[in-house]
């Protein structure tokens, strides 16, 4: 008797120990950090994401579990067939258990499959397309965590009132700009507005002035502009040079949310111009701390998109810790149980369709003389909480829910 | 669609225009001189941009003194590319003075992405030139007429000196007959050699131009250059007042289709392209050698 009691805990302890090394496979955990390393949505994204993600990982002190935490990125080139050979090869090859950043909705949608075959985690967080969470779904293996085109429309259809009723739009023609304008219609139309005209704008384009002419000519009150990164500053460059604001036309440029950006345009240009933001730089003391040692890395303020980054990445290594699991499943299942506090969210929570939801800000560019530091350049107009801005689950259509 | 509308392309088309001349004329002229396709030159575009924002962010040093320090550095720099790489390739194929130029292209955006980030960095339109003039059907920026008026006296005054001039006399004689033309004395690999730096020259003053207008960025060369390129093509290529003539008319003609069907703004130029090497393989305005 006593003997067996001896061999049956030898037996359980040797099985859990076992079980423990085997959780996490090869003693390591990687995190690949796939976006845009070399075009336009580098600024908002790119080697800032990264440094971000490292930012997280240090707060673990590199190890988790005994498991070591590395870092690797990858170049996607905004090519949805580039980005799906990394995220092949980094599963496959080179052992990645989550990958994260996915700047560029169609790339986003690319990899979110792979990472559904190969039974991995994705962290979406500088993919704007609300699909993700709709019909392109992917709630055990993808989670989408800073924005979304529906919830960046239906946020600006709520400021319809303080805008105006005639709205023109310029569309960067590709998945992000063309779901941000139907969300955007769809979210102004019910508020009485009217879309008098619109115009799809080539990705990279270098000069809007022609676009931003017929915006004119159209005679409306508001001109959206709906694409990002360096479009974004180009086409709200342009707008100022040909005189919108000047002629009482405002100007909302979607894709502008970024401190960087802005920054890079000068307040001088964008002074005025309105968006959508789920981050402001002072909204917290943790926003505060994480900006200032962002600033001391890398010598800018991050963008919204790179602050989500770092949120996503933390919170999936804590859920990692928690769990002691790299299982996509047991990962997500624990995430849906918190309520995140973090430098980008107070209270953020994550729905079973893989949509983090979180309060959302409705922001206007500063005047040069408003402006009392170099990073102080947003004013909030109002305060949207998370669950009027996100659009509702069962409206997302998400397949994977209805079984 | 109403008059206004198409005015308005219209002047924005013959903006473009006047980059498409700017950037074209260089390539016309080392193409008629040194007989190199220099797909470079968008590369020298993008540096004209950041070296007048490296004067005025480090020394302070504006616009206007940037409109002579500029092509002056880019020139030099194109003459120093030149004696070092290019003067091994002129008596090769065509095929491997496009490939070389095309590396340098890709190396020194390459070198610009490590150096700045691919971020735009902004630089400030000029208060002389700010503001503008409402013409009624549009509000014309001052800054954009002046790209106008700039680009076309650059534009001239390169012409008058290739065509009507006793050293574009040389320069044009060391190319049709380098032999002859050395033994009457005059030194043709120096001529080259500055050829080459007042067509690069004309890609950095591009550049300074550009700055105010659009984000100054390591990569805002290599687009530009395809278009520029298959202008060169369609107008001829070496043909100088062909290249002047057709990025006027190929500007306008985007600022057309812009009003007509916008996505096609891109295409057009290259579906003439195809048109006019088909029925026209020496281009609009080239001879046929």
């Amino acid at each position: 008797m006593y003997f067996k009691q001896i061999s049956t805990a030898v037996l359980v302890s040797a099985l859990l120990a076992g079980v423990a090394h085997a959780e996490i496979a090869n003693n390591r955990i990687r995190i690949g950090v796939l976006s845009d390393l070399s075009g336009i949505y580098e600024q908002n994204s790119g080697n800032g994401s990264v440094e971000a993600v490292k930012m997280a990982v240090e707060e673990f002190g590199g190890k988790i579990n005994g498991a070591t935490v590395e870092v690797l990125a990858g170049d996607h080139q905004n090519k949805p067939d580039v980005g799906a050979s990394v995220a092949n090869r980094w599963f496959d090859v080179e052992g990645v258990d989550m990958v994260t950043d996915l700047v560029n909705s169609a790339v986003a949608f690319a990899v979110v499959d792979v990472a559904k075959a190969k039974n991995k985690t994705v962290m979406l967080t500088s993919a704007g397309s609300a699909d993700l969470t709709g019909k392109a779904c992917a709630p055990d293996n993808s989670v989408h965590w800073i924005y979304d085109t529906y919830q960046m429309g239906k946020s600006m259809g709520l400021a319809v009132p303080q805008l105006g009723k005639k709205w023109f739009f310029i569309t960067a023609d590709y998945a992000f700009g063309i779901a941000l304008e139907g969300a955007l219609m769809n979210s102004i139309k019910p508020m009485g507005a009217t879309v008098v005209g619109s115009v799809r704008a080539p990705l990279g384009t270098a000069d809007f002035s022609s676009f931003v002419l017929q915006a004119q000519a159209s005679g409306a009150d508001v001109v959206a502009i709906n694409n990002g990164g360096d479009d974004a500053i180009n086409a709200v460059k342009a707008a100022r040079e040909f005189g919108l604001q000047a002629k009482g036309i405002k100007v909302v440029a979607l894709g502008l949310d970024s401190l960087p950006a802005i920054k890079s345009a000068s307040l001088d240009v964008a002074q005025g111009g309105m968006y959508v933001t789920t981050w402001l730089p002072d909204m917290s003391p943790e926003a505060q701390a994480f900006t200032k040692k962002f600033i001391e890395r890398r010598k800018t303020a991050p963008s919204t998109f790179q602050v989500g980054t770092y949120s996503a990445a933390l919170n999936w290594l804590k859920a990692v810790q928690a769990t002691n699991s790299k299982d996509p499943k047991v990962v997500l299942a624990w995430m849906q149980k918190q309520h995140f506090k973090d430098a980008f969210t107070n209270g953020g929570t994550l729905r079973p369709d893989g949509r983090m939801v979180h309060d959302v800000y409705l922001v206007q560019v500063k005047t040069p003389a408003e402006s009392k530091s170099e990073w102080d350049m947003l004013k909030v107009i109002a305060t949207i909480p998370g669950d009027q801005a996100f659009r509702p689950m069962a409206d997302g259509g998400c397949p994977a829910l209805k079984k | 669609m109403n008059g206004q509308v198409i005015a308005g392309q219209l002047l924005v088309g013959l903006i473009n225009g006047s980059f498409y001349a700017m950037m074209s004329l260089g390539l016309a002229v080392i193409f008629g001189l040194l007989n190199i396709a220099n797909i470079a030159q968008g590369a020298f575009y993008m540096m004209g941009a950041f070296f007048s924002w490296m004067l005025l962010r480090w020394g302070g040093i504006g616009y206007f003194p940037a409109l002579v320090l500029v092509p002056l550095g880019v020139g030099l720099i194109g003459m120093a590319i030149e004696r070092l790489l290019l003067v091994h390739v002129y008596k090769l194929d065509h095929m491997y003075g496009l490939l070389l130029t095309f590396g340098i292209l890709m190396f020194t955006q390459g070198l610009f992405v490590w150096l700045f980030a691919t971020a735009g960095r902004p630089y400030p339109v000029p208060p002389a030139l700010s503001g503008g003039f409402d013409l009624g059907f549009m509000f014309l920026p001052k800054y954009r007429a002046w790209i106008i008026l700039t680009s076309m006296t650059f534009c001239l005054a390169t012409w008058f000196v290739i065509e009507k001039t006793p050293v574009g006399r040389t320069l044009r004689a060391a190319t049709e007959k380098p032999m002859l033309t050395r033994a009457f004395g005059v030194n043709v690999p120096a001529l080259m050699t500055f050829g080459f730096g007042v067509g690069v020259a004309l890609a950095g003053a591009a550049g300074l131009l550009a700055a105010p207008i659009y984000s100054v960025s390591p990569i805002m060369g290599g687009d530009l250059i395809i278009v520029v390129f298959a202008i060169v093509v369609i107008g001829g290529m070496g043909s100088i007042l062909g290249s002047i003539v057709t990025s006027l008319s190929l500007g306008l003609l985007e600022g057309l289709a812009r009003v007509v069907y916008p996505q096609s703004a891109n295409m057009v130029v290259f579906i003439i392209m195809i048109a006019v090497l088909l029925i026209r393989p020496a281009g609009l305005f080239g001879r046929e050698r």
